[in-house]
């Protein structure tokens, strides 16, 4: 996937587009249980949005390719608004927005900045607010975080992911922020307005083994109290990495259920031969909506 | 974020746009042409 998104895989286009195809049948057929599956084909008219509720983060349900010898209709995510949610999860109906906080580290690429900048003034004129918050060090954040005030929480940056044992951290100003820092917002449920976090960098969905279970930005942020998470699950570019910000921010600032607005950023940015829009994983509800009056 | 501003400190401007302190003055990113094809969000391989 890291190789296809970067365009250094040797595929292009429709070939690009087929072995995405394949890779999205390979999990549906290998991970899906049959009695599943045929559940699936039953209700399928029925289904108006899909949770996936599981303790293992690692597999990348979003590329999921439903295939019968009779039907096919595309990947899950285009077909229904699909979420993800972790146990124990509690329920946010109304997800806030306020106050705006948005981490943009001093090596952000430019495209960061635009982002900030387009979801800084969206907010501005939507819910009539001020400026947000421009936080850049690890202790701010933290502060932030731990003060059981903080309303949505953006992160516009660079993530660095070791797979072999280090896991996700962000690069900031006075150290690298790891999802281990939140530890102590996850005992104290300090998120308490029940916020969005989007964090928009490469594979900011990714988990290791912590000790005794996986650990990542999802559960570390859904753990800490957030009403929803938005992450990817691997390298995304730049550009289309704005453009689904935006569409997302527009969807949901227009009403749009949450479920809704990740399916319609995804269609925002789907590119033949480009992964990117299978790559955004999104934790919650997905009936949950913006809280457009929530305080401060 | 102090009184005296470093270079690359960043700021909201009165109309929300982001801007970025460059040793003299604050004002807009500049955008640098990329030469180095796709532009991931990954420091990984740094």
């Amino acid at each position: 996937m890291q190789s296809l998104a970067s365009g250094r895989s040797g595929y292009s286009g429709p070939a690009a587009g087929l072995w995405l195809r394949e890779a999205g049948v390979s999990l549906w057929n290998q991970m899906v249980p049959q009695v599943i599956k045929e559940q699936f084909w039953e209700q399928r008219s029925r289904i108006r949005s899909f949770n996936i509720a599981t303790d293992q983060d690692i597999p990348p349900w979003e590329l999921l390719y439903p295939l019968s010898p009779t039907e096919d209709e595309g990947f899950l995510v285009e077909q229904f608004p699909v979420m993800r949610r972790v146990y124990g999860q509690q329920r946010v109906a109304a997800i806030s927005l306020r106050p705006a906080a948005f981490v943009l580290a001093r090596d952000a690429p430019a495209e960061a900045h635009a982002e900030v900048s387009m979801i800084n003034q969206r907010l501005r004129a939507a819910l009539g607010t001020g400026n947000g918050t421009l936080v850049d060090g690890v202790q701010s954040l933290l502060e932030l975080i731990n003060s059981g005030e903080a309303g949505l929480l953006h992160f516009a940056c660079h993530n660095r992911f070791d797979a072999s044992g280090g896991g996700s951290s962000v690069a900031m100003a006075d150290g690298d922020f790891t999802p281990m820092m939140l530890t102590s917002a996850a005992t104290g449920h300090t998120l308490a307005t029940g916020p969005l976090v989007f964090l928009n960098a490469c594979r900011s969905a990714g988990a290791v083994y912590e000790y005794t279970r996986p650990m990542g930005w999802a559960s570390g942020f859904m753990a800490a109290g957030a009403g929803a998470f938005v992450g990817t699950l691997w390298a995304v570019p730049s550009q289309p990495a704005r453009e689904f910000a935006e569409a997302f921010y527009a969807a949901c600032l227009d009403g749009a259920p949450l479920g809704q607005a990740v399916k319609i950023a995804r269609t925002a940015i789907r590119r033949p031969g480009d992964p990117t829009w299978l790559a955004y994983t999104a934790y919650g509800d997905p009936a949950a909506r913006v809280a457009a009056g929530s305080s401060p | 974020m102090s009184a005296e501003p470093k270079i690359g400190d960043v700021r909201f401007s009165d109309s929300g746009e982001v801007e970025v302190f460059d040793g003299t003055a604050w004002g807009p990113y500049r955008q640098i042409p990329d030469d180095a094809g796709v532009v991931l969000r990954d420091r990984t391989e740094e």
